[in-house]
């Protein structure tokens, strides 16, 4: 089944600028694709695109659902969207009240919000957290969370910004075996060619919000040419 | 500015905390009417901002230095309402969990600074605005302003409390802040002139209407309910000592607030005995001065307005 | 400072930290209102007082330290207001006033104290919001609460900066300078607030805040509500009518 179908989408910002130019693309159930490119390329426009944060022209569908003003609680509750800084994802006094607020705005009762931040901790392996508050916690622990939290609305599709930024080595690996285990249809923008190659097998690359290649993520990282010419060499 | 637990009686504190609640209760029905949905975040980290801001000290000479207030610097980014609310959340914080303020007191430090400070602040920068057509001169003076006034009415609250004798606080408090406020005109000027060098579209236009009539009314009303109270506690306002002139030259270096208490009367918490009427009266006096001029500045301007 | 000092303490198990938030926020006022209300002379209620909150500090499992470090903190800076008190009046009378004026000041302080050390700031918040406050304010307050220390540190390294180059100096291009550093860190506030705010979008805000607390206040907490204020109006009214 088609999750994401994007056709011909343009979009420009209030000063004028063209951030994305007729971008085409389709990505089926269960697919990673990753997202490459230069800074300004486009790729955190493109994933605000995702869940109607940014509308632009041409055509946005999530699992069959045109993504327009009246369909945006809808779309949001199927798409996760994991920003770049923890510190601007989690902003609630306690890791509970985090993880808990998409089940709250999605009008869930007490306690099957209670299951539900249960057993998003537990899949990010933050189990136990639930009374710690947010600005103690190390740069990782706060990525899980966070992660958590956008597990919390049960989307069907995660999009993750940057997801290794800032972290470790062991960090990163402790965060890209824990996406390996995600059974959703995930994109992820990033400038971390490992992390690129461990998780998705398909790669689009971006610039000037323009789609320059679509393909094996295996050839498109090997080819030293198109690499140069996204300005990522 | 900060005015502890057990420094205002408990009439001036209740009177205070009285007139802050219905400003903070008609800030917070502009601000929902007003409210687009960004707003919340916004005002909380803004708040976190101008508490943060309000950590930087700068000289104003004679060994002394101040700090900012950011009521005007505020409210010309999020307008006076939603201006007054962060600058009224910045001093519970700082009330509640750092002890600056005590929380009796609370009242009067959210009239003086979140209300008249910032709320009025506004207006009056509004005001100036409409004058000289220019921003940077408009929410400097705007800001001076702030802070003078709202040390006087500090200065008001505490003489009718009897903590300090009107012809003392009043003085020292408006003197030490004409040179801090100055500080807080000239930052404020700067601040916002390179805030808007970047990002024009930030600077707070009024969504709404010019207060309508009943609104005016409703303003006249409470600000002269204030005054009428407050005038009411003064005629039992203490003796005040003669050694006032020898303190004046001893501490030839004024910081923040100095106050007294005669023996019989700092024992009661409330008005009790006494006749001098001089300093109360001047207390009355000028506070009245102070309303009264800030509610026709306000008349003036939504005259011009409406 | 990177987080809330106090943070340490609020999740012990106390007495004092196990009493619904509602019911501290009364009898909180109720102490304070009884600190100012008693007249002066009244020495023997003061001392009374200074019990009572000592029996506080014991019971709220907070280490005797930090309360002595809070008190010693801030006695001079609460007596710095204060200074001219005893210039004010010849001898004992005037120094008497002064120390009245400070026991009032330090022993809301110290209530206080005991109070935001055995409470978690966003109960405090929910206990408020219960009690009365608007909601809109609340909601302000959390996430103030939430980003203070994460602003104030970021600060803090621009002061220090600022520091260096311009300690003392009092020109118009230090002034300039401290401006541009608050513009900057105004510009970053904003835009910070813009990202949170589409971070609570992609989750699924829509505008109107949505709280989840429930609080059940106990016998035990309306006991200690009644005990606190029987006492304090029985040592204050004592007092008062004996001289």
């Amino acid at each position: 089944m088609v999750h994401i179908r994007i056709e011909h989408l343009s979009f420009s910002y209030p000063d004028g600028t063209l951030a994305l130019n007729d971008i085409g693309f389709s990505v089926t159930e269960g697919e990673s694709v990753g997202i490459i490119g230069a800074n300004g390329a486009g790729k955190t426009t493109l994933i605000l695109h995702l869940n109607g944060i940014l509308r632009g022209n041409g055509l946005v569908e999530i699992a069959g659902v045109p993504v327009n003003e009246r369909t945006l609680l809808v779309v949001r509750r199927k798409v996760g969207i994991v920003f770049q800084n923890p510190d601007e994802q989690l902003f609630s006094p306690t890791v509970y009240e985090d993880v808990a607020f998409a089940p709250l705005y999605m009008g869930k009762t007490a306690p099957e919000i209670g299951r539900i931040v249960s057993e998003s901790l537990t899949a990010v392996g933050m189990a136990g957290y639930e009374e710690k508050m947010p600005y103690h916690l190390s740069v990782g622990e706060k990525k899980k969370i966070a992660i958590a939290a956008v597990l919390a609305q049960q989307p069907e599709i995660l999009a993750f910004d940057e997801p290794s930024a800032n972290l470790d080595p062991k960090s990163r690996r402790i965060l890209l075996n824990l996406l390996l285990g995600f059974p959703h249809t995930r994109i992820i923008a990033s400038h971390d060619f490992n992390v690129l190659k461990e998780l998705c097998k398909r790669t689009i690359v971006l610039k000037k919000g323009m789609i320059l290649a679509d393909g094996l993520t295996e050839e498109i990282l090997n080819d030293a040419a198109l690499l140069k010419e996204a300005d990522l060499l | 500015m900060h005015i502890p637990d057990g420094f205002l009686s408990l009439p001036v504190a209740g009177v205070s905390w009285a007139v802050s609640a219905v400003g903070i209760g008609y800030s917070v029905r502009k601000t929902r009417f007003e409210l687009k949905e960004k707003t919340i975040p916004l005002m909380g980290i803004m708040a976190a901002f101008v508490f943060a801001a309000q950590m930087l000290n700068f000289p104003v000479g004679a060994g002394t230095s101040g700090h900012l207030l950011g009521g005007v610097l505020t409210a010309a980014f999020l307008g006076p309402y939603a201006g007054a609310l962060v600058l009224t959340c910045v001093l519970i914080v700082q009330a509640v969990v750092f002890k600056d303020g005590g929380l009796l007191t609370l009242g009067a430090n959210i009239l003086n600074m979140a209300i008249l400070g910032t709320m009025f602040g506004y207006i009056i920068y509004r005001g100036i605005f409409r004058l000289t057509r220019r921003i940077g001169l408009s929410v400097g003076i705007a800001g001076w302003l702030s802070v003078v006034l709202g040390a006087s009415l500090c200065a008001a609250e505490l003489a009718a409390s009897k903590t300090a004798p009107a012809r003392f606080v009043f003085p020292a408090m408006a003197g030490v802040h004409a040179l801090i406020g100055i500080g807080e005109g000239v930052i404020t000027t700067f601040v916002v002139g390179f805030v808007l060098k970047i990002r024009p579209d930030l600077i707070y236009t009024a969504g709404s209407p010019a207060w309508s009539v009943r609104e005016r009314k409703k303003a006249f009303a409470i600000a002269g309910a204030a005054v009428f109270v407050l005038a009411l506690c003064a005629p039992f306002a203490s003796r005040f000592p003669d050694g006032l002139e020898k303190v004046a030259d001893a501490l030839g270096f004024l910081n923040r607030e100095m106050m007294s208490r005669t023996a019989p009367l700092a024992d009661y918490g409330w008005p009790g005995i006494g006749n001098e009427k001089t300093a109360a009266i001047l207390a009355a006096l000028t506070g009245t001065v102070l309303v009264a001029g800030t509610a026709l500045l306000v008349a003036r301007i939504t005259r011009k307005n409406g | 400072m990177k987080h809330d000092f106090m943070d340490v303490y609020r999740d012990r198990k106390s007495f004092i930290h196990c009493l619904d938030p509602r019911i501290k926020i009364i009898a909180a006022i109720c102490c304070l209102v009884f600190f100012i209300l008693a007249p002066g002379r009244n020495l023997a209620a003061f001392a009374w007082y200074a019990v009572f909150v000592g029996v506080l500090m014991a019971l709220s499992g907070v280490p005797v330290s930090f309360y002595i470090k809070r008190f010693a903190s801030l006695v001079p800076f609460v007596a710095l207001i204060g200074i001219s008190v005893p210039f004010m009046h010849a001898g004992i009378g005037g120094v008497r006033v002064f120390l009245i004026l400070m026991c009032r000041a330090m022993l809301s302080i110290m209530l206080l104290s005991v109070l935001t050390a055995s409470t978690r700031f966003s109960d405090l918040l929910k206990a408020g919001e219960s009690l009365g406050f608007p909601k809109l304010l609340i909601t302000v307050l959390s996430f103030m609460y939430r980003y203070i220390f994460l602003i104030q540190e970021e600060t803090m390294l621009m002061k220090i900066a600022w520091h260096s180059r311009f300690f003392g100096k009092n020109t118009f291009k230090a002034w300039k300078s401290l401006a541009g550093l608050i513009a900057a860190m105004f510009l970053r506030s904003f835009e910070k607030a813009e990202r949170v705010y589409l971070a609570m979008c992609s989750r699924g805000f829509s505008g109107q805040a949505k709280t989840l607390t429930r609080f059940s206040i106990s016998f035990q907490d309306i006991l200690f509500l009644w005990a606190t204020i029987l006492f304090l109006a029985g040592v204050t009214l004592n007092g008062s009518y004996k001289n």
